[in-house]
């Protein structure tokens, strides 16, 4: 029912907008929100409460508090207060089961008044311990507020933007306003962001509305919520002038449907034009509560008592009411009809952000409120958040309703009472932060804007102390409720592909993930792909390794410093396999460097390895300050592998260079021009076949894959590789070592060379010498595939396990590699494996199991 | 997400930095078991301003030394490192630990 | 053959054909410059002065990234010093054209006001940026086998844009 227009109206009454509420089609105007709308349509109750399922209307209409939230367009939790009107909206009331005016639950609060207090769960439900699931499947059922739909999580877009603001304002009150236009005025780029929205754009500073500020975090970060946006803004300075939250007064019946906050009232009647009620009571301890008789008379509700806390102090207090709506006011034995009650337990800076940002909040008992000091730099206070307020008399912390014992709520969103407060103390939870774990008052919705001061306070007088005493709770981020899709914002899962991505799909490989890398597991038959590399030629993308040019006078004394083995001796155009340790000895990656010229080495990794080798050379160097240089070059090239017996054959054919094996010899790195293209050729044991590895610039990598393929080389994936590669017994490093794997443990002493003065990892190896190995990397042979990760026992009791393990068809058994007891590393040694429960016996072997003397490499 | 000033770069969210541990003391020669444990393993943990090491991973690559007060994230300075110009045996400070993945 | 050519795209024979990285993710409104010249170039550069068709990008005292319209063997044998050390990365860096100060927002955190800068893009994929012309276009550098996947993104930001 709308009366005539008031002076502060501000809804635009020529145009509706037309929404459905529980099937009813409600209509409302430009201007309104949808709480507004339904209030002007004459529904009272908009929720029912968290714990009890009491009825509960409107309380602040400032988006404030958690009575009006419903699902609106499948997004729960919608506080309709603020929410704007739109045509074609659909709004559901949540939390209820039938209706909001007849919902099943509220038994709850009839007969659950001994059996919910504070507490019960956690003693009740555990026992006994076999109802556990029934009590759980309940509990899950009735906990929560409203429901998140399958789906619905990914019907809506979510974008985040990065923005910068000189100065950034939150709160479009007047002291927002005034000095967002100061700050402009002296020129700076100024940013205000309002949650309401009543702010009009187009002056000197940029207004972002309706959008909430969601904390203060460091570096002058602040995000923004603004709906379908997040917006990350980096401020230089940030004013808070997020004003001031009313607050209730706490006695019994205080949370009924017409109990409201000034505000609120204020609002139905003055900015929209509704009537609030027909009788209402006021009882107040500030003006601001007391000046809104001044707006219902003008809306025409008649005010029919006010109780002004400044002058009376009446010593019983209490709201009665019908089926949970407000029928009379009783003090002090004198009852008032009425079906509006205004309560005003005066404003408290809401000073929540600028707490989040470090700054310290201080009780002044005078004015009851606590007041935001010692702000972190770049972060001011202005207005009411300031704690800049009108005179008003501090509330009792809580009125005893006499003979009318309804419930005296602290905590509206979390439904925690008085009583539930100060059973807590009883209990010994005597801090406020525990007093809020255990009751988990202002750990609703509200996150505390309504409850926080009436809990400090109602513990400041159950203790016998003050409210400065008791402190206040750590005020974390979110301020404002915030749906998860939009701090997840869009899904992007960054993927590298290499130069012959699409050769390979348009192959139809199958792309598998490892590490950010898409890779082909294999092109659909691993075994022929192995075949084909034994027996004629296949070609392998190995993009993915990693490549670091390492140029520079002091090359040579920089590599011998990072490896164990030596490269100042290795010759131009010769290729030695490396490994990288740690000081604490630990394998961290292995791959191979050639010598290109005396100052030029240039170093593969593993496919993970590329940027955190790049990383520990450029690390030990900013350390070191050799004269060299390390350059990244993994995206420049593309890189395949061509093996098998024809390797040499197809090679020549595609080249004018050289490639018998007199003139490019088993380790010799060349600059040979393959197809057209200018190469890197390596010739390296990556398989057990003769096999020649080609770098290429990335842009030129299909032209080479494709005249390697109209050789007749097969393409071969990783699966076949891992075959063709465990075969020769090679280790991957991370798949065969981990963080305890040190270089005698894995079998590779050959490597370590001591006599050099120094390098990474060497002490290790020199105290490893001392005390022996515990474990060793082996080689077994066996008839039954294990899983990776499979035990080797011995006695029944599990003494290592197997990190690779692959059916070879050449070698005709099961192949793979395994951690045992040191006294089992000798060749021929029986170990067990447990496969399937069972223990299946192995032997071990030192040596490749293919071709272990390595003729065919050099052949 | 601290801003943190890359010597080249100038302030940038810490998200585009690696942090890598306290700048520590590599031994200057051959360290007992107990050394090299407890400089492989081992760090101060200081609850207050400490040298750290940072890396400008998804940004020019420069690796520097910050102080950070570890209570409140603020940063007092960043440097590049002098380096130890690589002749000595080992660097005095500044030296490259290790800490095994878990 | 010049050292290091096999870094070097245009050392390859004019038969071969030389592919872009973006090629199956380019979309309206993204513009590929995949094909211009890039060198790494190490050591002291504030002496160093593009030519005409060169643009010389100055990450730090001793390292730039010169990008050039033409082949990139000319600048290379001319910029080569006893000081300083240069590298082909013409092949290494995807590099597209985008238009629109709000896309950039959503894209990265960096300070668009001041450009050209290497930061972090789309998440974590480290991008060289620039702006064109003065206007709202910008060119962006990123390692090219993450140039799709950035391709990508900037297309689903441009649909989020109404784009």
């Amino acid at each position: 029912m709308r009366i005539a227009p008031q002076p502060g109206e501000r809804i635009d009454r020529r145009k509706p907008f037309t929404f459905e509420y529980d099937g009813a089609k409600i209509t409302g105007f430009e201007g309104d929100t949808i709480g507004s709308a339904l209030y002007a349509a004459g529904r009272r109750v908009f929720s029912r409460s968290f714990k009890y399922h009491r009825p509960r209307g409107l309380l602040c209409c400032s988006g404030d508090c958690p009575n009006c939230m419903m699902t609106v367009d499948g997004v729960p939790n919608v506080r309709l207060c603020v929410e704007p009107v739109r045509d074609g909206a659909v709004v559901r009331a949540q939390n209820v089961l039938g209706s909001l005016e007849r919902d099943l639950l509220s038994v709850v609060d009839r007969l659950g008044g001994p059996f919910t207090p504070v507490g019960f769960y956690y003693r009740t439900m555990i026992r006994p311990r076999r109802l556990w699931p029934v009590y759980e499947r309940f509990l899950r059922n009735v906990a929560g507020l409203g429901r998140v739909g399958g789906a619905d999580g990914h019907a809506r877009r979510y974008d985040t933007e990065h923005r910068r603001a000189e100065v950034l304002v939150i709160g479009g009150g007047g002291a927002g306003r005034q000095a967002a236009a100061a700050a402009a005025a002296e020129g700076r780029q100024v940013v205000l962001v309002d949650e309401r929205g009543g702010v009009t754009a187009g002056g000197p500073y940029e207004v972002l509305a309706p959008a909430r500020a969601l904390g203060i975090y460091e570096g002058g970060l602040v995000p923004v919520d603004a709906g379908d946006v997040l917006y990350r803004f980096r401020a230089e300075r940030i004013v808070v002038a997020t004003g001031a939250i009313e607050q209730p007064l706490v006695f019994p019946g205080n949370d009924l449907v017409g109990v409201m906050l000034p505000n609120g009232v204020r609002r139905l009647a003055s900015e929209w034009s509704i009537k609030p009620g027909e009788h209402a009571a006021i009882v107040s301890v500030d003006d601001n509560g007391l000046e809104v008789a001044e707006d219902l008379r003008r809306a025409g509700t008649e005010v029919a008592r006010v109780v002004d806390l400044r002058a009376e102090r009446p010593v019983h207090l209490a709201a009665v009411g019908r089926r949970g709506r407000l029928s009379r006011l009783v003090v002090d034995g004198e009852a008032v009809d009425c079906d509006l009650l205004v309560m005003s337990g005066g404003r408290q800076p809401a000073y929540s952000l600028l707490a989040q940002s470090g700054a310290r909040v201080e009780y002044d008992p005078q004015r009851g409120i606590f007041v935001p000091t010692d702000l972190p730099p770049g972060v001011e206070a202005v207005g009411s958040a300031a704690g800049e307020l009108g005179p008003a008399a501090v509330p009792a912390a809580s009125f005893d309703g006499g003979r009318n014992r309804g419930r005296s709520f602290v905590c509206v969103c979390e439904d925690v009472t008085e009583k539930d407060l100060k059973r807590a103390l009883a209990e010994g939870f005597d801090s406020i932060e525990l007093a809020k774990r255990y009751t988990t008052v202002t750990m609703g919705p509200c996150q505390g804007r309504l409850c926080h001061v009436s809990s400090i306070r109602l513990l400041a007088r159950e203790t016998e102390t003050d409210e400065a005493a008791i402190g206040t709770t750590t005020a974390r981020p979110p301020w404002s409720p915030v749906e998860l899709g939009l701090l997840a914002g869009r899904h992007y899962e960054a993927a590298k592909r290499t130069p012959l991505h699409f050769r390979h799909v348009e192959a139809g490989a199958t792309m598998m993930w490892t590490g950010q890398w898409r890779r082909p597991f294999d092109y659909g038959d691993s075994e022929a792909e192995v075949r084909a590399v034994h027996e004629s030629l296949g070609v392998i993308d190995v993009s993915t390794l990693g490549k670091i040019l390492v140029e520079g006078p002091d090359a040579p004394e920089l590599l011998e410093r990072l490896y164990p083995n030596r490269f100042a001796d290795l010759a131009a155009g010769r290729i030695r396999y490396g490994v990288l340790t740690t000081d604490g000895g630990r394998i961290m990656d292995d791959g191979t460097i050639a010598r290109l010229g005396d100052e030029l080495y240039y170093v593969t990794t593993t496919s993970t390895g590329s940027e955190s080798v790049c990383e520990w050379f450029e690390w030990w160097n900013a350390v070191w300050g050799y004269d060299v240089e390390i350059v990244n070059v993994t995206g420049a090239l593309a890189a395949v592998n061509l093996a098998g017996p024809r390797a040499r054959e197809a090679l020549a054919g595609l080249t004018d260079a050289d490639v018998s094996n007199d003139a490019f010899r088993y380790l010799d790195a060349k600059e040979i021009s393959v197809a057209g293209i200018p190469c890197l050729g390596l010739r390296i044991g990556f398989v057990g076949e003769l096999g020649y590895e080609l770098h290429c610039p990335a842009s030129a990598g299909e032209h080479l894959w494709d005249a390697l393929v109209a050789l007749g080389a097969v393409p071969f994936g990783l699966e076949p590789q891992r075959v063709l590669r465990l075969e020769k017994a090679h280790i991957i490093v991370g798949q065969d070592t981990d963080s305890e794997s040190n270089l005698l443990s894995a079998g590779m002493p050959w490597i370590v060379k001591l006599e050099k003065e120094d390098f990474v990892g060497k002490w290790a190896v020199e105290h490893l010498q001392e005390r022996g190995v515990r474990e060793r990397l082996v080689g077994f042979t066996m008839d039954v595939l294990p899983p990776e990760g499979a035990q080797v026992v011995r006695d029944g009791r599990p003494v290592g396990r197997v990190t690779s393990a692959r059916v070879s068809e050449r070698v005709g058994r099961v192949i793979g590699l395994a951690w045992v007891g040191p006294d089992r590393a000798e060749e021929g040694a029986a170990i067990s494996i447990r496969v399937d429960g069972a223990d299946h016996p192995a032997t071990v072997t030192l040596t490749p199991f293919y071709d272990p003397q390595g003729e065919l490499l050099r052949s | 997400m601290f801003l943190l000033a890359c010597p080249h770069c100038g302030p940038r969210s810490v998200d585009e930095f690696k942090y890598q541990g306290e700048v520590t003391r590599r031994p200057p020669e051959r360290p007992t078991l107990r050394e090299l444990t407890d400089y492989v393993y081992f760090r101060d943990n200081v609850a207050g301003v400490q040298r750290e090491w940072w890396y400008h991973g998804t940004g020019c690559g420069l690796w520097f030394v910050a102080e950070r007060d570890t209570r409140t994230n603020e940063v007092l300075r960043t440097e590049i490192p002098e380096p130890s110009r690589g002749r000595t045996p080992a660097p005095v400070e500044a030296a490259v630990p290790d800490t095994p993945a878990v | 053959m010049s050292r290091l050519s096999f870094l070097s795209p245009d050392e390859a024979d004019a038969g071969v054909a030389l592919v872009s990285p973006l090629r199956h993710a380019v979309s309206e409104g993204l513009t590929d410059v995949s094909a211009l010249g890039k060198l790494e170039i190490r050591g002291e550069n504030a002496a160093l002065e593009p030519e005409p068709g060169e643009e010389l990008i100055r990450i730090s005292d001793d390292r730039a990234l010169l990008v050039t319209d033409a082949s990139t063997r000319a600048a290379r044998e001319r910029l080569a010093a006893d000081d300083r050390r240069v590298y082909d990365m013409t092949a290494a860096l995807a590099a597209f054209e985008v238009e629109g100060e709000e896309l950039l927002r959503r894209l990265t955190e960096l300070d668009l006001e001041a450009l050209p800068a290497i930061g972090s893009i789309a998440r974590g994929t480290p991008a060289l940026i620039e702006r064109r012309g003065g206007g709202e276009r910008f060119r962006l550098f990123v390692p090219q086998e993450l140039g799709h996947f950035v391709a990508e993104v900037v297309a689903d930001m441009a649909r989020g844009l109404g784009r």
